[in-house]
């Protein structure tokens, strides 16, 4: 395991805010490498839930008026 | 399939991020069903310059497509909404409107708005228009008001929401039926703020609920008039304090965004759904889950949300457990990180990750 990764992994077993930061830096990184991020099954593999795994609508079952006004139908 | 295939716009506008401003909690209207208790007695109101400050961070911000005004009734104070527009116009941000076009009962200053909002940049106006908001103002102001900016090219969507899944606004204003540009959607009442101990039909609604947040992917951030942040338009946001992520009058929008990006939780109940939000508090805490109210119990996803979050006590151990989850889960990627990049530019990964973290 390289020094970085091993750096690395301790910040964000104990940080927060690296945590934070993981999570809202991981697709472009990921995307700085290589990764083509827009490949849903791509993506999937990496966890994290970046994949959307749930193909239903929102409004076709919607029950109550909940959305105010940037809603989807 | 792309994230925007599963948004159902009402437009074909594809929406990022929104950043809505509920501007007041005064409204001209006292609506029986109103989730925020709004009436004409209510004095709350977002500070002018905190709302320009809010309208030219977003311009800053690429993530953020439109803005959203809503109240109480945004155009009470019709002065200070003529700013705000015209600070986002001179920032090109479009923006989308919720009132009650209470303002169409004045067909001449009506003519002054609707030229006003197209002039701006409106993208959409959503008029709230059903017999709660009838008895304060009349279908016949809300179609002067629906027709002036339809003729504009605007999309309007007439809003509304009945207790009954049986009622429609095709019956309820047939002269705006066949308006190009007038769409009509039918709602049912959230049991949230004076209706919240309604005896609501949700009809066959009820037994085919969806199970996510309404926006799968980017968030509208909703800032009240006292600065306080919510992740989502939700009518029961304002009632459920454990969803709070911020206050915008104290810190960037930027830094407000990036933590419900960031959330594993919110990505988990927009992605995936409440069920499996269940499913991983089931494994990491079964004491906390036993107690929480069930998913199955409330007609929706809002309202489940609002069952959880509103008790300060199980939303902050689910906020708990989905830290602890985010570090489990990002630890995960890590690993998969190394298989899927190779061992060279998983390093170059990791030494960039650990610069940003740094």
């Amino acid at each position: 395991m390289s020094r970085s990764r091993k750096i690395l992994r301790t910040k964000l077993e104990t940080s927060p805010t690296a945590r934070v930061t993981f999570m809202s830096s991981f697709l472009n990184l990921l995307k700085e490498q290589g990764v083509d991020v827009d490949d849903d099954a791509t993506i999937a593999d990496f966890g994290l839930h970046l994949d959307l795994t749930d193909g239903k609508r929102w409004f076709n079952g919607s029950a109550a008026s909940s959305a105010i006004i940037t809603i989807t139908e | 399939m792309s994230e925007f295939d599963d948004l159902r716009e009402w437009s074909d506008v594809q929406e990022k991020d929104v950043l809505v401003l509920n501007t007041t909690m005064t409204c001209p209207l006292s609506c029986d069903f109103c989730c925020y208790g709004c009436n004409p007695k209510r004095k709350e109101k977002m500070p002018l310059a905190e709302a320009l400050r809010l309208i030219d961070q977003v311009a800053e911000l690429d993530c953020f497509s439109s803005i959203g005004f809503t109240g109480g009734e945004p155009l009470y104070y019709l002065d200070e909404f003529l700013k705000m527009t015209d600070r986002a116009a001179l920032h090109a941000i479009p923006y989308t409107v919720a009132t009650s076009g209470f303002w169409g009962a004045d067909s001449a200053q009506a003519k002054i708005t609707a030229a006003h909002l197209k002039a701006t940049g409106l993208r959409r106006l959503n008029i709230s228009c059903d017999p709660s908001h009838a008895e304060f103002v009349t279908p016949e102001a809300v179609s002067t008001a629906a027709k002036l900016v339809a003729a504009t090219g605007i999309p309007v969507y007439i809003v509304g929401t009945f207790t009954n899944p049986e009622d429609t606004l095709k019956n309820f204003v047939p002269d705006l039926t066949e308006v190009n540009n007038v769409h009509l959607v039918d709602k049912i009442v959230a049991k949230v703020g004076r209706a919240t101990k309604w005896d609501v039909n949700y009809g066959a609604a009820a037994t085919d609920k969806v199970k996510t947040c309404y926006r799968r992917v980017y968030h509208d951030l909703v800032v009240f008039w006292d600065g306080k942040t919510y992740p989502c338009c939700s009518t029961f946001n304002r009632a459920t304090p454990g969803l709070v992520v911020g206050n915008a009058f104290e810190e960037g929008l930027s830094a407000i965004r990036t933590r419900v990006e960031a959330s594993l939780l919110f990505r988990v109940i927009k992605r995936e759904g409440f069920p499996e939000l269940y499913k991983i508090i089931k494994r990491l805490d079964p004491e906390l889950f036993a107690r929480m109210p069930k998913f199955d119990e409330y007609p929706g996803a809002c309202s489940a949300c609002n069952a959880i979050f509103k008790k300060d006590d199980i939303a902050q151990r689910v906020y708990k457990v989905f830290d602890l989850y985010r570090t489990q889960e990002i630890l995960k990627s890590m690993d998969k990180v190394d298989q899927i990049l190779g061992k060279e530019n998983a390093a170059a990964f990791f030494e960039n990750m650990l610069v940003e973290c740094s």
